[in-house]
Order: structure tokens, then C-alpha cells, then sequence
């Protein structure tokens, strides 16, 4: 029985009342409206491989990234648009399929993650764009009899220059469907752009506000079930036995589906089977690693930074050697990162509809390439027969690019023959990431005449971040993902070597927003600021001195000290941090300014973020992925750690893993924007959060003499005082 | 059965008692704007108003609500009308959004108790979560709302 059979009277004092429009709306999933699109007209002409164009004149563009929140189903759409010469008032955005033309060109692979939608997507959309409209204008003239350099494309209409006559799109795009899709379009110049550069309301926004946007864990299937899912509580551990009678009886329950290292139970309801998977009589074997913990993790890192295995993934001069002869000169301090858990809003879950020959998938992901991989792989079907549906995602900082989850639905889909909405507790999320690796850095230096490092020598040890969502196995010490921020630091220091140890760990690793960067930045940024210290020079000029040369980076670093009112003497108690990063292909540089409580309580009285990505496609919707990005980055300074116990996560919902709240946010964050034309384009989403915790370690130092070597600084007894404390 | 007010509306529904509020709004009643975050009532992910008091639906058995009225985002107000969610718009705070019913369930309530509130009352008051970050905008749109101005000074 579906839900709404088993109650029709709450389903008519509902859908008959004045909120069936907002409900009718929250119901309304873009693959339906595409179906309705489809049914209520003929074909709409495809004019390539982005923009479709009916004969009621709609245009609609395709998306080919997944709005995580960053804002790109507002940002690739419009520059789309401006190439098109599309009315962007009347544009409607589809999610693209998984497909060959829509994945990232640079690696030919179709995901969203790493900033790269904008960097990737910007070039090859504005050449499709301009494809298009040399289309649409192609059959204009040709019907006016007109050389196609007379004429345009504006607010969705193709205009004759000299006649001043007009052809909708809609008239002319059957006929433009049919041309051969021009190799080498003419890309308009930046001042006939419209759209890019200016700050737009973003288009997800009114569904956000309303409860109308539409979720993975909204998603509704006709006869659809729920299933709720425990996994064995150690990693490596299985389901060793379960006694499927002990819940069959409950209310609402349908099955029990057993997994490798982990037991579904199928209810009609969700709460049905959460409660249920709660009360079966399970038992799961702990597996091999119950001597794994974050006590014996941090012997192990340690071991290894005193070690001799290394692989040297960047090498100038003979850094070790440099070192070595400064002798007690050299200049070495160890820093440390912790586990941290993606902890997105948005809980896992999939809901997947499997039969003998179609598999279709209704999933929150970032990574959908490898969902269809992995979808063919579960079922045996071939790509044809998988269709994935792409929603909003509640957050993913990377944990949605991978697809166990996808997996699991899947399989209890397969068992119980019905579409099944799988959603993990917030419990199951947490204590089953793939976690972002713990670091153990060590840096050693040889200061110079001046105070700057003529050598520098790093040794990191890390689990892999890249492997999880990378497809062919990674050589042994390898991992780009891991090592970058270190190996190409714009920091000019003559002798640099990067020696890294790729630790294998039982615990499951991957990215998470800010990647290698995070940790490294952190090491480094708080090494310079040492070494500043240890010179007798202020932190600001001392980074300039070593970007001396690096006109584009000083004007970063100026600037953030400019807004920042560096140079401003602050009250007795009150200080600055200074960071700097090139990571993204963004020049970023954040200044914290905090005063320190006695109890070390600290406030954070504002934060100044100066952020060049060569290129602004949007400065308000830029803005606000670093101004968030820079509170999350807060989160990650004073409180996100992972701990492990008996081959387990300790942590389970937020009382174990706190994050930043309202209160604790600082009244001033500001961003400002300096741009590079020519300059590789930088992203956005994830470069925010990177320099600020080593930024208030920094101000931390600087307030109280205090040196901070490891995250969080919740475990030095720093914590967030309230913003609005007096 | 169990019946309460949703929205303005009668509803009656067949659930266990002591299932969560938040359960019976997304599964038996279709309002997926109302979000589950933790289960713990620790992230506010799932606000809703029962008789004008901002609770978390996650954490409330749906018998709390007989005989009540329940608002959810879906029902604050028509064509997202309400001051609270135009000020969200103009100040474009969501980023991923899924906390974002919550937090404007949460300060629908505040403003409606404290039209004016200080920035002590707002602090005390919005203890919802936001992993994305947006506080900086939250706390410009509450203001916005409010008719108050952003504190200058930091």
C-alpha cells in the first residue's frame, strides 16, 4: 500500500487546500517537467549539444555540474546564455544527461568537484554558445538573404543590423538544428557580454526559500519503499549474522537485506525502518583493525616522519643537504592536521528503481561518471539501460563523489523488486566518511641574510585523498591531491624539496573541500609566520619579501593587508593573522583579526579575504562561496577532528563533531576581488576555508606569544566566544 | 489516527504516535521542504512552528501535535512572501540551501517575539547549523527583516 492510499484523508486536506500550490510545487522534480516539456510539444531542436530551443520559442540550456551550492546552475547557464545572445529572463536550465559531450573536457570524465566547473566548462561553453548563434543567425540571413556579418543575436531574437528586421529563435531552430555545428565560432568580445561580470540573483535561490527545491532525500517514486541501513561499526568489519524475524513483524516492514558490512531494513515508511534496523538482533565481526586508533595512528605517523622511505615528488637544488650543513642554524618545527568528516547537511541517501533491464537513479551526486560505472557494475546493465537523475545536493565537499551509497540502493532495490529510497542517519554519515587523511608535516628551513629561507625541506606524511574517486590505482608515494600547496608554493626559495610517505591505513580516506591545500597551507603558512617571528620581522612583509618577483601575488598580499587595516595599531589584546595560498589556480590571502580571552575564549572580530581567480564570472555569487567558505574554514580551525577507537569512529552526530554556529561568526567578513586577464581561470567554491585556520593561528601567536602546531585548536583549549559577547 | 492543523488545513494521519513530527511531514504528508538533518535536534535542519513556537520536528513525537497548528516552510507564506524569506532573497543567503527551511522557520519565530531582537537575542536564539557557512548573510538578512541595521563594529 502506498503512503498516500493508506491515508487519503490527509492527502485530500492537503492537496485540496490554498498550500496545494507550494505543495504542488515541492512535488514538482525537473525530470518530470523535462517528461512534460517532452509530451506537450513536439520535440524541441537541438542545436548541439547545450541548447535546445522549441518552437513556442523556450530556450533551454543544459547543465552538466551539480549545484552543490556554489552557485553553478546559476554561473555555466549564464555564460551560456551571453554567448547565445539568449533572453536570460526566459531561459529554463535541464540537467544534462550522463554523457559523453557533457563531461569535463580536461580529463574527460564527467564530475563535479576540484573548482573545476568554471575553469573546465567557461571556454567550451562560450564556444558552444557561439556555435549555436552562428546557427540560429546562419538560417536568418540565408531566409533574408542577408551576408550572416550583418546580423546578431540578441535577448533571444536574431536582428538584421542595417534593416532592423527580427526572427524569434523559435522560428528559425528547426531549421538551425539541422546545420553542421560550426568548428570555430567567433567568441564575442568581453564588452558585448551581457551577463558574465555582473552579479546575478542565483536561479536555485527561490526554490531554497519556499521548501520547493527538491533535494536527493525528497525525491518521490510512484511505489516507492524506504530503507534505513546499519553498518558494521568498525571499518573492515561484517555482517556476521541477524535475525530477520526479530523486525519482520513490525509495523510497515518488508524486508531485511543483508550486505557485506552492512543490513538494510525495507519499510514502508522510513521511520518504520530506522526504527526497525535498530531493533534487529544483528551481529557484526569487528574485522581486523580493532587495534587501530587515533593514539595508534599518531605512533604510526610518527614512526614513519622519522623514517627513511620517501618519495622526492618535487626537488630544486639539494634542500636535505642545505639543511644538514646549517647545523643548528636550520630551522624545523612539525605541524599536524586531523581526520575531519565531510559532515554535509544533507545525510547520504540514493533512491534507485532497478528491474531485469533498466536501472534509474534518483542521487545527490557529485560524481556521475563513476555512479554510472558503478551502477553497471551492481546490476550488470550497460550504460544504455542506467538513467541517472541528478538533484540538489545538501552539501558535498567531495564525500558525493563517490558512490558506495549509490551501491547500497542498488542492491536493496534489486532484493525487494520495488524503487527504494535509501537514507543513512545522521550516526550512519558520520561514522561511515571517507574521511578527510590526517597530516604529520615537517618543515625545516635555512633562513637567509635577510631572515628569508634560502632551503627548505618538507617531509609529509598522509593517507591518500585522490584514490577513492580516482579510476586506475595510484603509484606507491603518489598523490597530487595530497601534495599540492607544498610542491608548488609560489614562495620563491632557491633549494626546495618535497619528500612524501603515502600511508596505507585501514581508515577510508578521500577529499574534502580545501584537499592537499588545507593541510599543507596550515603547515606552511604557520612555518613562514614562525620563521617571520624568529627574524624580527613583521608576517606581511616577510611573505612579500619571498613573492618579491611575483608581481600578481603581491598585489594580493597588498591588498589584504590594505583592507585589513594591517598596519592600523589595534587595542591592547586584539591581533592579526596573515595567510597567503595559490591553490585553485586562485591567489587568495585572509587576515583574521581576534582578541583572546583569559580563559582562551576567542572572538573573531572580522575577516578579510582578498582572492584573485584571474577571472570574476560573478562577484556576487564569487563573494559569497568566499565568505562562507571563510566560516567553514573557521569550523576546520577550531573544532573538526575525527578520532578512531577500537577500529571505529568515535565521533556520531554534531555534540561529537560541533561546527561553527551563528553566534560564534565574526560580525565582518568581507571579500574583495582583484583580476588578472590573460591569467589561467582560478575557481572559487573550495579555495575559501584554506588559509584561515593557519590565518588564526597566526593571530593567535601574535595576541598572546602562544605557537599552535596542530588542528583543531579546540584541542589547546582555544574556543569560540560569542560574536556579540561585549 | 492523529489530527492537527497543517498549514492552515486539517490533516489526519495514520502514523504511530511516537513517530517524529519531522516523519509524518516529509513521508505522510509530502512536506519535503522541512529537512532531517541529525535526528538529535541538535542542527535545526527541521523547524517547524507548532502553535507559533519554533520546535525541531526531528526530535517531537507527532502526538505533540494533536489538536495544534503546524506551520512548515511550505506554509509561511504564500509566493514566499513572508519579510524573513524576502529578506533571504535580497541578500541571496543559500548556498547548498538544505539548512536553509530551518533557519528561516527559526528566525520567522524570533521576529515574531522579538520584532527588533538584539544581537545577543539573535545569537541566543538561531543555534541552527549551516555546514556551507552562510552566517555573514544570515545575519545581514535577519537585520534586513528586522528593519535593523548590520552591527558595524567588530
Amino acid at each position: 500500500m502506498s503512503l498516500h492510499e493508506a491515508n487519503p484523508v490527509s492527502r485530500r486536506a492537503v492537496l485540496g487546500s490554498g498550500a496545494a500550490t507550494a505543495l504542488m510545487v515541492g512535488l514538482r522534480l525537473p525530470w518530470s517537467e523535462r517528461a512534460a516539456h517532452a509530451q506537450s510539444a513536439a520535440a524541441p531542436a537541438e542545436i548541439g549539444a547545450w541548447v535546445r530551443i522549441s518552437a513556442d520559442d523556450t530556450v533551454t540550456l543544459l547543465l552538466s555540474q551539480v549545484e552543490i551550492g556554489q552557485g553553478i546552475s546559476t554561473t555555466l547557464p549564464a555564460i551560456l546564455a551571453d554567448e547565445l545572445g539568449a533572453d536570460w529572463a526566459r531561459v529554463h536550465v535541464e540537467n544534462s544527461p550522463v554523457a559523453a559531450p557533457y563531461r569535463n573536457p580536461r580529463i574527460n570524465w564527467m564530475f563535479t568537484g576540484n573548482s573545476e566547473s568554471i575553469q573546465s566548462f567557461a571556454p567550451h561553453l562560450r564556444k558552444a554558445g557561439a556555435a549555436a548563434r552562428e546557427m540560429l543567425i546562419a538560417v536568418a540571413a540565408k531566409r533574408w538573404n542577408v551576408s550572416p556579418d550583418t546580423c546578431g543575436a540578441e535577448n533571444g531574437q536574431i536582428v538584421h543590423g542595417p534593416s532592423g528586421r527580427q526572427l524569434k529563435f523559435g522560428d528559425v531552430a528547426v531549421d538551425a538544428a539541422r546545420l553542421p555545428v560550426p568548428a570555430d565560432p567567433r567568441i564575442k568580445g568581453d564588452t558585448d557580454l551581457r551577463l558574465v561580470g555582473r552579479a546575478l540573483p542565483r536561479r536555485d535561490i527561490p526554490a531554497k526559500v519556499d521548501g520547493s527545491a527538491v533535494f536527493g532525500i525528497d525525491v518521490k517514486v510512484p511505489g516507492m519503499v524506504h530503507a534505513a541501513i546499519r553498518h558494521a561499526p568498525a571499518f573492515g568489519g561484517t555482517v556476521a549474522a541477524f535475525d530477520a524475524p526479530s523486525v519482520t513483524q513490525r509495523p510497515g516492514v518488508i524486508a531485511v537485506v543483508p550486505l557485506q558490512n552492512a543490513v538494510a531494513v525495507v519499510a514502508e515508511r522510513f521511520w518504520q525502518a530506522k526504527t526497525a534496523a535498530d531493533a534487529l538482533s544483528v551481529t557484526f565481526t569487528d574485522g581486523p583493525n580493532t587495534d587501530v586508533s587515533s593514539a595508534t595512528l599518531a605512533e604510526r605517523y610518527r614512526a614513519v616522519l622519522n623514517g627513511t622511505e620517501w618519495k622526492a615528488t618535487t626537488s630544486r637544488g639539494d634542500a636535505p643537504a642545505a639543511v644538514a650543513a646549517a647545523g643548528a642554524q636550520a630551522f624545523t618545527r612539525d605541524y599536524d592536521s586531523p581526520f575531519q568528516a565531510h559532515a554535509t547537511m544533507e545525510p547520504m541517501n540514493c533512491t534507485a528503481s532497478v528491474t531485469a533491464d533498466v536501472c534509474e537513479l534518483w542521487v545527490p551526486t557529485q560524481g556521475q561518471q563513476l555512479t554510472e560505472i558503478v551502477a553497471a557494475s551492481v546490476t550488470g546493465l550497460k550504460p544504455e539501460q542506467i538513467k541517472i537523475n541528478w538533484t540538489y545536493c545538501g552539501g558535498g565537499f567531495g564525500r558525493r563523489l563517490l558512490a558506495d551509497f549509490v551501491a547500497q540502493a542498488i542492491v536493496i532495490s534489486k532484493a525487494v523488486e520495488r524503487p527504494v529510497k535509501l537514507i543513512w542517519t545522521r550516526e550512519e554519515d558520520m561514522a561511515h566518511d571517507f574521511y578527510r587523511p590526517a597530516t604529520l608535516t615537517r618543515l625545516s628551513a635555512v633562513p637567509g641574510a635577510n631572515g628569508a629561507p634560502t632551503a627548505l625541506a618538507a617531509r609529509l606524511v598522509s593517507p591518500t585523498q585522490l584514490q577513492a574517486v580516482n579510476g586506475s590505482k595510484l603509484p606507491d608515494h603518489v598523490d597530487p591531491r595530497v601534495t599540492e600547496g607544498l610542491e608548488d608554493t609560489r614562495y620563491d626559495i632557491a633549494d626546495f624539496r618535497l619528500d612524501y610517505h603515502k600511508l596505507d591505513i585501514p581508515i577510508p580516506t578521500s577529499v574534502l573541500r580545501t584537499t592537499g591545500f588545507g593541510p599543507n597551507i596550515f603547515a606552511l603558512e604557520s612555518f613562514i609566520d614562525e620563521l617571520a617571528h624568529a627574524a624580527g620581522q613583521d608576517p606581511y612583509r616577510f611573505r612579500r619579501k619571498l613573492l618579491a618577483k611575483d608581481s600578481r601575488a603581491l598585489r594580493v598580499l597588498d591588498l589584504a593587508a590594505e583592507k585589513s587595516d594591517w598596519d592600523k595599531p589595534l587595542p591592547k589584546g586584539r591581533a592579526r593573522g596573515i595567510a597567503f595560498c595559490d591553490g585553485f589556480e586562485t591567489i587568495i590571502a585572509q587576515v583574521v583579526e581576534l582578541s583572546v580571552g583569559a580563559d582562551k575564549a576567542v572572538r573573531v572580530h572580522s575577516l578579510t579575504t582578498v582572492a584573485d581567480p584571474g577571472r570574476l564570472f560573478d562577484p556576487g555569487i564569487g563573494a559569497s562561496n568566499l565568505e562562507a567558505g571563510a566560516l567553514f574554514g573557521l569550523s576546520s580551525a577550531f573544532k573538526s577532528k575525527i578520532t578512531f577507537e577500537a577500529g571505529r569512529t568515535v565521533q556520531q552526530n554534531f555534540d561529537g563533531y560541533d561546527l561553527v554556529h551563528l553566534w560564534e561568526a565574526p560580525p565582518i567578513v568581507t571579500t574583495h576581488f582583484v583580476e588578472s586577464p590573460g591569467e589561467k581561470i582560478g575557481g572559487l567554491g573550495e579555495v575559501g576555508p584554506v588559509s584561515i585556520p593557519p590565518a588564526v593561528a597566526n593571530a593567535i601567536f601574535a595576541a598572546t606569544g602562544a605557537r599552535v602546531r596542530s588542528l583543531p585548536l579546540a584541542d589547546h583549549g582555544y574556543t569560540l566566544a560569542a560574536s556579540s559577547a561585549a | 489516527m492523529i489530527k492537527f492543523t497543517i498549514n492552515g488545513r486539517p490533516a489526519e494521519v495514520d502514523a504511530d504516535p511516537d513517530t517524529p513530527l519531522l516523519w509524518v511531514l516529509r513521508d505522510d504528508l509530502g512536506l519535503t521542504g522541512t529537512k532531517f538533518g541529525c535526528g538529535a535536534a541538535l542542527c535545526g535542519a527541521c523547524t517547524v512552528h507548532i502553535d507559533g513556537e519554533p520546535v525541531r520536528a526531528c526530535s517531537r513525537p507527532v502526538s505533540e501535535a494533536a489538536g495544534r497548528r503546524v506551520i512548515t516552510i511550505e506554509g509561511l507564506s504564500e509566493n514566499r512572501s513572508h519579510p524573513v524569506q524576502q529578506a533571504w532573497i535580497a541578500e541571496q543567503v543559500p548556498q547548498c540551501g538544505y539548512c536553509q527551511s530551518g533557519m528561516i522557520m527559526a528566525v520567522a519565530a524570533l521576529l515574531k517575539e522579538r520584532p527588533q531582537p538584539s544581537e545577543a537575542e539573535i545569537d541566543a536564539a538561531i543555534t541552527n547549523i549551516c555546514r556551507c557557512g552562510t552566517y555573514a548573510r544570515i545575519r545581514k538578512a535577519i537585520h534586513r527583516a528586522a528593519g535593523t541595521s548590520v552591527p558595524q563594529k567588530g
